[in-house]
């Protein structure tokens, strides 16, 4: 059954777009994996990661601004669903580490717009499955 | 990462790309080095895994050239080089039957 694409706002978009990007930066960690070939399943699991936030920047769009408007997340919902847990677990990682070193406001007030876009979209993706 | 670097978001949205492209490809033919098969099935969309080939093709070939230029790097990077000639004659040889009208 073909399934309605879920819409997010400029700043939800804003938000999650700031986390994938953050989580980028590890990109080359699959590269050493792969060179060391002492963990290879961890580089497979790495690369899989990279290729979902890749999936998902093809929704978000690839340039900061983004569009002024709504964005439509078009991933299979199971994937969704993976994939926003995975963002906003590590983003509450994220958090309580600048909770715990008393980090500037401005970062935490990210992070929890982070979270609270993951919510946003894990309350219709979970809800649809649960239906289902 | 040249997203943090430049700001260039078409380039970092080519390489995004391309490496999801590459990760799909290690999907079938195994993440390690050591893969004990003797074949592999090759299950992405014919025209992508065809223009992937021919990235790969080419990325190898840039290589080679580049390392033709030295004879001392050659001779240093003997193993590399002979993994990037591999690599060329392998994507040529299986981009050579996706393109071949008898292929079934």
């Amino acid at each position: 059954m073909a399934q309605s694409a879920i819409k997010i706002t400029r700043d939800q978009r804003e938000a999650i777009y700031q986390a994938v990007r953050t989580h980028l930066v590890g990109l080359s960690d699959v590269f050493t994996l792969l060179e060391r070939q002492d963990d290879v399943p961890g580089a497979e699991r790495l690369a899989r990661d990279f290729a979902d936030d890749f999936r998902l920047l093809e929704d978000l769009g690839w340039h900061e601004d983004g569009s002024s408007g709504q964005v439509e997340l078009t991933m299979p919902h199971p994937k969704l669903s993976a994939l926003m847990k995975r963002i906003r677990e590590e983003t509450e990682g994220g958090f309580h580490d600048a909770i715990r070193e008393r980090d500037s406001v401005a970062p935490v007030e990210g992070l929890v717009a982070t979270m609270r876009a993951c919510d946003a979209v894990l309350v219709y993706t979970d809800a649809k499955q649960v239906a289902a | 990462m040249a997203l943090e670097r430049t700001k260039n978001f078409a380039a970092v949205e080519r390489m995004g790309k391309e490496f999801a492209e590459d990760f799909r490809l290690l999907e079938d033919i195994g993440w390690s080095e050591y893969e004990a098969r003797e074949t592999y099935v090759l299950t992405m969309p014919e025209p992508e895994l065809r223009k992937l080939l021919w990235r790969l093709r080419d990325e190898a070939a840039q290589v080679l050239i580049e390392h033709g230029d030295e004879a001392e790097s050659r001779r240093r990077d003997a193993e590399t080089n002979r993994r990037f000639q591999i690599g060329h004659q392998t994507c040529e040889k299986v981009s050579g039957n996706l393109d071949s009208p008898r292929r079934e």
